[in-house]
């Protein structure tokens, strides 16, 4: 019996023994584990943090900056309703002086050029895009839009990092832009409407920059020209439209409303700009308007006649809405046109009145 | 009280199940509550029906409640005699082994024949299901985007007349339905017939005044286009603004000549 208790108290040491031991095991690889997560997270944090500080924000701010700043051409197409078309962008600056053209490459032979705008100037349209605070309105992009990035993908044999760019509400369009990782350009833009269909997308499909070192020597230019050489490009004058540089608040443009007001109006947009639009066939008051993505117009002119669309019609993203208001006992044709949805283009247009 | 909420978390779980956001255990637990619990059978169905009402798939009210197939589909599947590979196999060493009856091998058969019909029956109506959604989902993913939807608009002056939308825009089904009459604005249409009738009719809009030809109102709409294109492409645009200006006043194509 005292045999068999000392047998007991043996086989129990030796159990708890094996227990100890196991336990003993058990602390080393916790030990073990808690260690590695220590180091991981004293020499990941660091990486973590200078990526996490890339915010959606800052990436639309260098896409802005970029595409002002560099010299780059590439070819493009612009899809919409079915349609395809094609293009060739270049854009280059020299000391400080941009110089802009965009040239068809399918349909009729046509192109337009900007030149002398200045790299330095930010039109509120870009400001709010750039998330620069403009002193009168504390309007934001990020009241309007949720920002967050969605993985990578390759657009233009490039790179890029994908962005969400989701409306808030119905009166404006969501975007996917793909944003090349290396400068920053805008490599491909899709526009969704609230069902989250495309309506609009342009696509770069290579895209070539322009060093500055080689743009002096002039050594690109050859070289482009080479490249294009199967290309036939808009030389002729008489098919370049030459595009207005001095427009904007940059150029001296009161951004005030002077004559119209447009009493309604979706969240975080602004007044970008307003002059008397005219040709020889028609002249009518502007007011153009941004969010920093999103752009559109308010036309106000007498009714004379002048042939219009009664109501609301789409092209890809573009809104045209024209209506005949009474403003002021005065008989005007109203149009918002403009890249946001019918409804917001039918109840800006409603909207309009005197500034009294 | 204890039960009170045991219930709740029952009915989480199904819920969850239900919107297929149930974790692999809850799934396990769901399925176990189903096959023992009636409340939570009762609880099952009747959150299909909120579901099917909420979708839009059947009216809420004026429905039977009491049919329940799942009882009649649990016997169904019970009587159902079992035909897997392993017992089609061993049927020949059977017939070699025992005194098997010809004419009850012949009526088996017979059986696994009909039922392999009724298998490829039934995966052809699910193929003929898909290709039948797929012709609709494409009807209705092709569809022009239209805006959403919008009373008719103000019409201050009637002196107007509805010409053939010019080339490249579309028309929303709210703008052509002014042109059409106040009564089709009155009848309720769900999303998927508006896309439909949005195709089937003609692209028209209304043109002021009646008198206006195609070409006056064409370039009067790519006037604003190319003014519109002008700021934006000031406002951080760069030159993608004009891309959506199809006709440029330029010389060589004839358009409006601009300053």
């Amino acid at each position: 019996m005292v045999l068999k208790k000392t047998h007991l108290s043996h086989l129990l040491s030796g159990a708890s023994d094996k227990v100890s031991g196991a336990l003993l095991q058990q602390l080393k690889s916790i030990c073990v584990v808690i260690c590695l997560v220590v180091v991981s997270v004293v020499f990941v944090t660091p990486a973590y943090a200078a990526q996490s500080s890339l915010t959606p924000m800052k990436v639309l701010e260098q896409m802005a900056q970029a595409s002002r700043e560099l010299s780059y051409t590439g070819s493009l197409t612009y899809e919409q309703g079915g349609n395809i078309e094609t293009f060739r962008v270049t854009h280059r600056v020299t000391e400080g002086r941009e110089f802009e053209r965009l040239e068809h490459l399918s349909g009729p032979k046509q192109a337009v050029e900007r030149t002398g705008r200045t790299t330095d100037c930010i039109e509120p349209g870009e400001r709010l895009l750039r998330g620069l605070s403009i002193d009168t309105s504390p309007a934001e992009l990020k009241d309007s839009y949720r920002l967050h990035f969605a993985g990578s993908g390759r657009v233009a044999g490039r790179s890029a990092l994908e962005l969400d760019v989701l409306s808030k509400d119905q009166y404006r369009y969501s975007y996917r832009l793909s944003i090349d990782k290396e400068t920053k350009l805008l490599l491909r833009s899709l526009r969704l409407d609230h069902k989250k269909r495309v309506v609009e997308r342009f696509q770069f499909v290579d895209l070539q920059l322009i060093l500055p070192e080689r743009e002096k020597q002039g050594a690109s230019d050859r070289k482009l020209s080479l490249a294009s050489s199967s290309i036939e490009i808009v030389k002729n004058q008489s098919y370049i439209h030459q595009a207005p540089s001095k427009l904007g608040s940059c150029h001296g443009e009161e951004i005030k409303p002077k004559r119209w007001l447009v009493t309604w109006l979706p969240q975080g947009f602004e007044l970008s700009g307003q002059r008397l639009s005219s040709s020889s066939v028609f002249s009518s008051d502007m007011l153009s308007f941004s969010d920093g993505l999103a752009n559109f117009s308010v036309f106000v002119e007498p009714f004379k006649k002048q042939p219009f669309i009664q109501g609301h019609v789409q092209k890809g993203a573009t809104a045209a809405f024209s209506t005949r208001l009474n403003l002021n006992g005065q008989d005007c044709v109203v149009s918002v046109v403009g890249e946001i949805s019918g409804l917001a283009a039918k109840q800006i247009a409603e909207s309009v009145t005197l500034v009294q | 009280m204890e039960e009170q909420q045991n219930a709740s978390t029952d009915s989480e779980i199904l819920s969850a199940l239900l919107d297929n956001e149930a974790s692999e255990f809850e799934v396990h637990r769901a399925l176990k509550l189903l096959d023992e619990s009636a409340d939570a059978r009762a609880l099952w169905q009747r959150y299909h029906r909120i579901a099917e009402g909420c979708r839009g798939e059947r009216a809420v009210v004026n429905v039977d409640f009491s049919i329940d197939i799942s009882s009649s589909v649990m016997a169904r599947l019970d009587n159902e005699p079992v035909y897997d590979s392993g017992q089609a196999s061993s049927n020949p060493s059977l017939d070699n082994g025992s005194a098997m009856d010809s004419a009850g091998g012949a009526a088996v058969l017979q059986d696994v024949k009909q039922s392999a019909m009724n298998r490829f029956l039934g995966s052809a109506a699910i193929a003929a299901s898909v290709a039948v959604s797929v012709v609709f989902g494409a009807q209705f993913w092709g569809a022009s985007p239209s805006s959403t939807s919008f009373q008719e608009p103000t019409v201050v002056n009637v002196n107007a007349a509805d010409v053939q939308a010019p080339a490249g825009f579309n028309v929303p089904i709210n703008a052509r339905m002014a042109s059409v009459g106040a009564e089709l604005n009155q009848t309720p249409v769900n999303a998927r017939t508006q896309t439909l009738v949005q195709q089937r009719e003609p692209r028209r809009v209304i043109v002021v005044p009646a008198g206006a030809s195609q070409a006056e109102i064409e370039r009067r709409l790519n006037w604003l286009l190319l003014q519109h294109a002008e700021y934006a492409a000031v406002n951080g645009g760069g030159m993608m603004p004009y891309a959506r200006v199809s006709r440029l006043p330029v010389q060589g194509v004839g358009g409006s000549s601009e300053d």
